[in-house]
């Protein structure tokens, strides 16, 4: 099927369904997962300022403050963005009331360039999982989209403002369909979908009758 | 810094941009004043001080009015322009009112600094000083209706300005229904609260348009003496209307400043740039930024902005940076 081997996220999922949700949604197809953070070795913390940083096994916790704490992390080898540049997926659980500020997450090539994008803390819920949207801000040099090696996230409010977030997944996505291109879109794969369905249980009643 | 040559001192006004907040979230500029304002009040507001004790400084000639430099919604702040102490700047008591020939200072200031110990000469051809209006929370920062600062009737819904006052951090915002300045939480009245010289402000703005203040006055004719704390958070000035960098800001050649090859261990410096906080240390030779350890030497500092410091040591009391005038006034 031409949809699924175009979709890249690496993460275990029912792919097919979240592509058509995800479009649906007027989310994009196409993803390269950066980190998943708890996976052991995906994410090495380099340095931090936060109070707080707890490995997991599925998560990386860290606790502070949105007036300067930072955090450096490694990714496990080079990431390939090439045509994911335009946003990231951030999902993680925050736990307590987000503060009203910006935060930023940047990507670090292996030559230093940066390619920063900037998301809001309280597009999280409070106390469940959820993805926010970071959309890209501004890049410093030339950005080897090949090569990122690292992440940056760093805070841009008061400091008045708890942070406790437990971060689960990063992806990098490509440009947003808006909504009048999505649906569309949607509607069509969930036709395929039925075609591809219906295509498989002709083959099984072919083959009981064989 | 690097020396510009001006002929006057010169007089104007520069703009402060503060960031289009995102509507739903908030955007922090940092901004400070470096032009001052020039003194009305009767007497001399320039002169020579014939006395001074650890909290007061007087001048015999001076023909002040008494209690006209004390004045809540209109303080001042006294500069020394000569001797060991040139360039120190303190704020002026309002609840302790002047008399025709002596000044006392804010309780804040006196209590970090024993006037006496600042080797100021005395007499007849002792120190000078200069007189310079303190701006305050209304007086920079308006209305609504003058400035275009969002008020409201609670603090959650308003932008609001946070300083760093007497080793807390502190935040104000314009409550629609008093018509005035709050601090949140307590809501206190808060209009005449002044903001010294020497300290920055943080602007924190919630609707997702810009705003433009104006800043009138003279820049500053002498150099500089500013206090960092030497233990914990000094919200520092950039003091100058003129850009500077970390490296020209001299900051590492704060006496106590401590310098390393870890940022784990260094004193740090900490600044908005590109929309977020970056927190840098010095090697030695080199600021570095904090993680990437990028030489960050020529980060810009613009002018009528500021950085936090974070001094890690336990020693209590201040240090004092010095910094020279970055132009050169023919008066």
């Amino acid at each position: 099927m031409i949809f699924l081997s175009c979709f890249k996220t690496k993460k275990k999922r029912p792919a097919l369904l979240v592509s058509i949700v995800g479009v649906l949604l007027g989310t994009s197809l196409l993803a390269v997962e950066l980190t998943g953070f708890g996976t052991p070795g995906d994410f090495t913390m380099i340095s931090s300022t936060f109070a707080t940083n707890t490995p997991g096994p599925t998560e990386y916790q860290i606790i502070g403050n949105d007036g300067g704490d930072t955090i450096l992390g490694g990714l496990s080898g080079l990431k390939d963005i090439t045509g994911e540049v335009d946003a990231l997926y951030f999902t993680g659980t925050f736990s307590g009331l987000p503060p009203d500020s910006a935060f930023q997450i940047q990507l670090v090539d292996s030559f230093g360039n940066l390619r920063t994008y900037e998301g809001l803390w309280n597009s999280f819920a409070n106390g469940t999982p959820s993805t926010v949207t970071l959309n890209f801000l501004n890049q410093t040099g030339s950005f080897v989209l090949t090569n990122v090696s690292s992440i940056r996230l760093r805070t841009a409010g008061s400091g008045f403002e708890s942070i406790n977030l437990s971060m689960d997944r990063l992806e990098a996505v490509a440009a947003i369909p808006e909504p009048a291109t999505a649906i569309p879109l949607g509607l069509g794969l969930l036709g395929l979908l039925a075609l591809e369905i219906s295509r498989r249980q002709r083959v099984q009643r072919i083959m009981a009758k064989v | 810094m690097a020396q510009t040559t001006v002929r006057t001192v010169p007089a104007g006004y520069i703009t402060m941009d503060i960031t289009a907040g995102k509507g739903t979230a908030r955007t922090i500029t940092v901004l400070s004043l470096p032009l001052q304002d020039t003194a009305t009040a009767a007497g001399q507001v320039v002169g020579r001080i014939t006395g001074v004790t650890a909290n007061t400084i007087s001048n015999s000639a001076a023909g002040w009015t008494a209690g006209g430099l004390s004045v809540t919604a209109t303080p001042y702040q006294i500069r020394i322009t000569s001797g060991t102490a040139l360039g120190r700047t303190f704020l002026l008591s309002t609840g302790t009112p002047n008399t025709a020939t002596t000044v006392t200072l804010d309780p804040a200031d006196a209590g970090l600094t024993n006037l006496t110990a600042l080797g100021i000469v005395i007499g007849a051809s002792g120190d000078t000083y200069e007189l310079i209006p303190a701006d305050t929370l209304s007086s920079i920062f308006g209305t609504p209706a003058t400035t275009g600062i969002l008020g409201s009737t609670t603090s959650t819904t308003a932008d609001y300005v946070q300083l760093f006052v007497v080793g807390t951090w502190k935040r104000y915002y314009f409550n629609t229904t008093s018509n005035d300045w709050r601090l949140v939480g307590l809501e206190t009245a808060s209009n005449n609260l002044p903001i010294r010289a020497d300290s920055s402000v943080m602007f924190s703005r919630l609707p997702a348009t810009a705003l433009q203040l104006l800043l009138l006055g003279r820049v500053p004719s002498t150099n500089r003496k500013a206090l960092i704390a030497n233990s914990g958070t000094t919200f520092l000035a950039d003091g100058w209307p003129l850009d500077a960098t970390l490296s020209t800001s001299g900051i590492q050649t704060t006496p106590g400043w401590v310098a390393s090859a870890s940022s784990s261990t260094a004193d740090v410096v900490q600044l908005m740039t590109n929309g977020a906080w970056g927190q840098y240390y010095h090697n030695g030779t080199n600021w570095l930024e904090i993680g990437l350890n990028k030489i960050s030497d020529t980060l810009p500092l613009p002018a009528a902005s500021g950085v936090i410091v974070l001094k890690k040591g336990a020693v209590t009391g201040n240090s004092v940076l010095t910094q020279t005038i970055p132009y050169n006034l023919s008066l």
